[in-house]
């Protein structure tokens, strides 16, 4: 431990007792960074952008709307859960209209049954101390049935009462059946109940093909021209080629960013080295080994880069912030600052082995 | 303490500049290595030092062939067991005193505060003890020499290779040298000087002729 931050020392008070070298290094790794982010890291936080708004239009939903009469039952869910890529599910039965039981006369909100093994994502918590069930409002539905204090009770023209106990989170991918209030049933409850609705959403975009297949084929449905699918396969073709376009514009930029950058790095430092070539050859001629020049070259370099990547990062960000400009993720900076750090480590080992293969005979004879 | 055994080197492949040439340097002694330039008195310096292979022949320290060894192992006798004095000094000029006499202790690993402590002592007993802080530029010639013998002494080495030490230097620096080589050499060490200067081969216990 003490040799190590005894090279680290060495390394940094060699970097500090060159500094227009050492500033000329952090600038160069320093301006890689802010290339790439103002450049391709744009493109990235725009991509980010975009993929975020196509998948906020549900990338990744098939929508079954069956009739009355075709003959989807609850029970389909068992089946779909035996399907994999599949992210969530839930059914939901014919809308019945309700009002607040407070205004018998207010507006009618639909309100559904609704099945799934995971609803808990909807904000959804089952209350054991109401057994007969409770009905969940969307807070557009809330507001149409005046519960402004999100509780209260709703009935049926057929006199069915439910207590209001929570709000709905409504995802995207339910949003076409607002106003939504629903009646949360265990999984294994009415399941031979026909529904009207079935949501599927798939793990990843690329999956919405073939999930739909395999849910089409499962759907066991007495009149199959009684039900309409209605998928995001379209959205998701558009998202994987924004994705791929954006995508490989970016990493080619990065390559040759990188590349040009590592040159330009690799060359500053050979001349360096040329400079102090002296410097080598005495260190040589005192017991340093070659291994040592090298790892003292090296970790010199990586200092300088930490330094040019937090700067140049930094810098750029403020920059991105300042034109409102999208920023690219916190995975995409880490991996930037990586990379940096390990093209200035990479550009330094040509001139790092050079500089360890100096003679020391020769350049101690340098006037 | 250090002998060579027919030796030879060239730096073309056609002209041999030593040609099986053998020496033997006790413990204790300090010896002269006079001659013409270009006679190879410092490429023989450095060959002994270990800084050049001879392309035939052997050196041996203490006993053991060195001369054969690898450059890591070469690299570390060099660290440890040997002490060097060059002609202009060659200090670190973006370093300061202190940082030039302790840089060897890097290469042997050893802790930097036990190093620092050792040259402050050198320092002292060679007078430049006030410039610890100072840079190399910053130094007259014969205190960058001074600084040079304790950079070389830091490690108290058995085989102290000095070349040219005194030829930059006023008469009063040179005699502070020859004693600390003197010092040095009473201590058990072998010193090998490689020199022009007459007034430094008769303080010397031997001379070699190349």
């Amino acid at each position: 431990m003490k040799r190590a931050f005894a090279l680290l020392r060495e390394s940094l008070f060699t970097a500090l007792a060159q500094p227009v070298a050492s500033v000329v290094s952090i600038v160069m790794v320093a301006g890689m960074c802010a290339t790439v982010l103002l450049t391709t890291g744009r493109t990235v936080g725009a991509e980010q952008t975009v993929i975020g708004s196509i998948d906020s239009a549900g990338t990744r939903s098939i929508v079954i709307h069956a009739e009355p009469g075709a003959g989807l039952k609850a029970d389909v869910l068992n089946r779909i859960a035996t399907v994999d890529g599949i992210e969530w599910a839930g059914a939901f039965s014919t809308a019945v209209d309700f009002t607040n039981v407070s205004i018998p006369d207010g507006t009618k909100v639909p309100v559904r049954l609704a099945w799934g093994a995971n609803l808990s994502s909807l904000g959804i918590t089952p209350d054991p101390a109401l057994p007969n069930g409770t009905a969940w409002a969307s807070p557009l539905a809330l507001t149409q049935l005046g519960m402004p204090d999100k509780f209260g009770g709703i009935a049926s023209t057929a006199g069915t009462n439910y207590p209001v106990v929570g709000v709905l989170r409504t995802p995207d991918y339910l949003t076409m059946l607002e106003p939504l209030v629903v009646i949360p049933e265990s999984p294994d409850t009415h399941v031979d109940q026909e529904v009207s609705v079935l949501v599927v959403i798939a793990s990843r975009p690329d999956l919405v093909a073939p999930v739909t297949q395999a849910v089409q084929s499962i759907l066991a449905v007495d009149d199959p021209t009684k039900v309409t699918i209605t998928t995001s396969e379209e959205l998701a073709t558009l998202r994987s080629l924004v994705q791929g376009q954006l995508g490989s514009f970016g990493n080619n930029l990065v390559l040759v960013i990188f590349a040009l950058t590592a040159v330009l790095v690799a060359a500053i430092l050979y001349g360096l080295v040329m400079l102090r070539r002296k410097d080598f050859g005495r260190r040589r001629a005192l017991g340093a080994t070659r291994g040592l020049i090298i790892l003292l070259l090296l970790m010199q370099m990586a200092i300088l880069s930490v330094i040019g990547t937090l700067l140049g990062t930094g810098l750029s960000i403020i920059s991105l912030r300042i034109t409102n400009d999208p920023l690219p993720s916190f995975s995409f900076l880490l991996a930037l600052a990586i990379l940096a750090v390990a093209v200035g480590i990479v550009a330094a080992l040509l001139p790092a082995v050079a500089a360890s293969r100096r003679d020391p005979l020769k350049e101690l004879r340098v006037p | 303490m250090i002998e060579a055994k027919n030796i030879s080197f060239g730096y073309s492949s056609t002209q041999l500049l030593i040609d099986r040439w053998d020496a033997s340097f006790a413990a204790g002694e300090v010896v002269a290595v006079t001659g013409p330039s270009g006679r190879g008195k410092s490429t023989l310096l450095y060959l002994l030092g270990l800084m050049l292979k001879p392309h035939s022949g052997t050196v041996l320290v203490s006993g053991e062939d060195v001369s054969g060894l690898n450059d890591r192992n070469r690299a570390h006798i060099r660290a440890s067991t040997f002490g060097f004095v060059f002609q202009d000094a060659a200090l670190d000029a973006t370093r300061t005193v202190l940082d030039n006499i302790i840089e060897t202790a890097l290469y042997r690993g050893e802790p930097r505060e036990t190093a620092a402590r050792r040259a402050r002592e050198l320092m002292d007993q060679f007078g430049v003890g006030l410039r610890a802080n100072a840079k190399p530029g910053q130094v007259s010639g014969g205190q960058a020499q001074r600084i040079a013998l304790c950079r070389a002494l830091l490690n108290n080495p058995r085989i102290l290779l000095a070349d040219e030490p005194t030829g930059n230097l006023d008469p009063a620096s040179a005699d502070i040298v020859v004693k600390a080589f003197h010092t040095q050499a009473a201590s058990g060490a072998t010193v090998i000087v490689v020199t022009h200067d007459p007034a430094l081969v008769v303080r010397c216990h031997r001379k070699i002729e190349l």
